[in-house]
Order: C-alpha cells, then structure tokens, then sequence
C-alpha cells in the first residue's frame, strides 16, 4: 500500500509539480513545431511517454555498472544516447517488419521521440534521484504524461490566441512561447516557492 | 564560370540566412530547453554554445558523407550513426567546457549533455545528405552562430538582471530581480527576443524593398 502511494505521489509531481515542460522546458521544442493537428502531437505524446518509461528504467538497471567505470562521469551521458539509439534501432526494426506503411509514413516522429531532451532527461533525473526499477517506471510515465498534459494545455491556448488580434512580431512562437512562460510562473507559485528579496 | 560563382553567391546567402533571417532558436524554434533554461549566466551561455558546435558540426558533416551511402541503407540507420557520433562529441566538448569554468557542470546539469539530442542536427541531418560536405560544414557553422547569438544575448541579459553581474563580474545595476534566472523566465524572455527578430527581419525586407523601388524610379526617370 506505501509503494502504491508512493508511486501515486511520484507521478502526480511529476505531471504538475515539475512538470517536464514547464518546469524543466523537456521537448519544448517538439511541443511547438509539430503540426498542430489533434493526431499527430497527442500520436506523438503516447509514443514519447512510451519512450520515457522505458528509457527510465533502462537507464536505472544499467547505472550501478556505469557506477564502476573510471571515468563514469564522461562515459554516462553517452551511454544515455547510445541506449536510447539501440532502443530506436530496435523499434524501427520491429515497425519496418511489422507495420512497414505506418512506419514510413511516421519515421521523422519517431526519430524525434526517442532522440529529445525529455528521454535524455528522464535517464539523467532518474539516476540522480536515485529510483529503483518501479520508481523509475513511475516517473518515466509522469514524464511522458507531463508532455500530454501540456499538449492540452497549449491546445487551449492556440485557439485562445486565434481569435486574439496579437501583434504580427509575436504571431506564432513568441505568443506561445510566453503563453507557456506564464503558465510555468503559475506552477511555480502553485509550488509555493518565494522569491530571494 | 560566372554562373559557377553566382551558385556559390546564392548558396552562401543561403547558409547565411541560417545566422539572423532563419535562426534555429528564435525563427524556427529548435533547440529551445538548453536555451531556455541554461542561459542564466554568461558563463553557461559559452558553454551551451561550445557544446551545441561541437556537436552539430561534425554530426551534419557526418549526414553529408552518409548521403553518399547507396539507397539501400535504410534513413533509420543513418539517424544511429549520427547519434552515435553526438554522443561521442560529448567527451571532447565536457573538457573543453571544463577550463571555462569548473563548476560550469553543476550550473548547467542535465542541459550540457541534452544538447547530444538537440532538434537542429535531427531535423538537418536528414537534408544535409543531399550537400556536399563543404555546404554541410558551413551550415552546421551557421547554426552554431545562429545559436550562440540568441543564447548568450539572452543569457547576458538575464545574469544582468538576475544577479547584476557579467561573467560574475559585478555591475553597476543595482537593482536585481532573481526571478529571471527561473525557467519561466527564460520562455519569456526567449519569446520576446523571437519577437524582436522577427520585427527587425520584417523592418529590414520593408528597407530592402523601398531601396528597389527607389532604384527602379530612379533608373527609369534617367
């Protein structure tokens, strides 16, 4: 039962307490340039939260062996992105023999889901928290979550701004990129934290 | 030989473009979280910035030579090798950054790292296999311009604001607003400079084609 509510209360910080969009800007940039079609950014967003999970969990079974090299510190940020290439690699092997169509038609999504600073991250928070293999699960899936929840809420925000008469300066990226600046100020209050003086 | 070099002149304006009328941060909005978030101090801004050409680089350089592999070999495979060899660039780039500051590391965190998987060489690599090398190269030294531009213009403002300092040399501002060095902050900031831009990118075509118009009156009224 404390597992469970642990791993409640890991999940529910990660998808709004720190939020990996708002609070740490992880895959920002595939938040704001993928078509804004409902499909593909929520297509997208499974396939991410995917990707996350089981990068998390990869990436916690694997440390106590990097722990032991000499130059841990140098070598550990590239066998992040080595697994995460094998991951790939494993992944469009299986979609190229399985679903050859779906898989030509969606391989650029696919390379940015598993190469983005959220999978990376998700491996690098993971480790430095110290998660055993549920733990990471949990905050790998609140972090593929955490990108959902933010494509909703930048869903809202875009038909906010199309009926809006914003500037042509900051028609487009600016508007959102300072759309979700004020959101991540708002979680940061909602965090509580304060100011220095 | 004429129409060889104005190839050349058009070719190069286009890469060019890459520094101001198509940045990779502020135009086309890749490689925003290390921007985002890690430009706090000029310091980290340097680091980002050695870090991010360290990397694309060599990896566009590297999608060019791959696009002279035969058809056969699938684009997945070519992504690998790329990333492969960004993960690689990480060593060189971490000592490098390290005689620019020890600490550096620490102030930026996972973000160092993370720019192994930035956008630019993912969304690029795929079309720079269609250019030769040379053009490779010069669009990978463009991008780091375009990004070193908007991450230390940015992180300059922002540790002047934060912390009254520059390269953690006090200034003479003494008012200080630490809010700045927060993550929504750098969205804001990030966003406003994208709007600055673009406003000057469109002021400057407004210029450019006065300048046309003036010089076709001009030569019709002689």
């Amino acid at each position: 039962m404390n597992t469970l509510i642990g791993i409640f209360s890991l999940l529910l910080t990660t998808l709004v307490l720190q939020n990996a969009v708002f609070s740490r800007a992880l895959d920002i940039t595939s938040l704001l340039i993928l078509p804004a079609g409902r499909k593909s950014l929520w297509r997208f967003g499974l396939m991410l939260t995917g990707v996350t999970t089981i990068a998390s969990v990869l990436a916690t079974l694997v440390n106590p062996a990097i722990g032991q090299w000499e130059h841990a510190r140098y070598l550990r940020p590239v066998v992040y992105v080595l697994l995460l290439a094998v991951l790939y690699g494993f992944a469009c092997l299986l979609l190229n023999w399985k679903k050859r169509d779906w898989f030509h038609d969606h391989s650029a999504m696919l390379a940015m889901a598993f190469f983005n600073c959220a999978a990376y991250g998700a491996m690098a928070l993971t480790v430095y928290s110290g998660f055993n293999w549920l733990e990471a699960a949990a905050f790998g899936l609140g972090i593929g979550l955490s990108f959902l929840l933010a494509v909703f809420l930048l869903e809202q925000g875009r038909r906010c701004m199309s009926i809006c008469n914003i500037p042509k300066a900051f028609r487009g990226l600016p508007a959102e990129l300072v759309y979700v600046g004020l959101i991540s100020l708002s979680l940061y209050g909602l965090v509580g934290h304060q100011l220095a003086a | 030989m004429q129409r060889e070099r104005n190839l050349v002149k058009r070719k190069l304006r286009k890469e060019l473009d890459l520094v101001f009328v198509k940045n990779p941060v502020l135009v086309a909005g890749l490689a925003l979280a290390p921007a985002v978030v890690g430009s706090f101090t000029v310091k980290n801004g340097v680091g980002l910035s050695l870090v991010f050409g360290m990397v694309t680089i060599p990896v566009l350089v590297l999608a060019s030579f791959l696009g002279m592999l035969p058809e056969k070999v699938p684009q997945y495979v070519r992504t690998i090798a790329c990333a492969v060899l960004a993960a690689l660039m990480l060593i060189p780039a971490r000592l490098l950054a390290g005689g620019i500051a020890p600490n550096l590391f620490d102030s930026l965190g996972l973000y160092f790292s993370a720019v192994a998987v930035n956008t630019v060489w993912l969304v690029r690599a795929p079309l720079c296999q269609e250019k030769k090398p040379q053009w490779a190269f010069c669009e990978g030294i463009c991008h780091t311009i375009g990004f070193s531009i908007c991450v230390l213009s940015v992180s300059a403002l922002r540790e002047f604001l934060a912390y009254g300092t520059f390269w953690g040399n006090p200034t003479a501002l003494s008012v200080r607003f630490p809010a700045v060095a927060y993550a929504f902050a750098g969205f804001i900031t990030v966003g406003v400079a994208a709007a600055v831009l673009r406003w000057c990118i469109d002021r400057g075509h407004d210029v450019a084609a006065l300048a046309r118009r003036q010089k076709k009156k001009w030569g019709t009224q002689r």
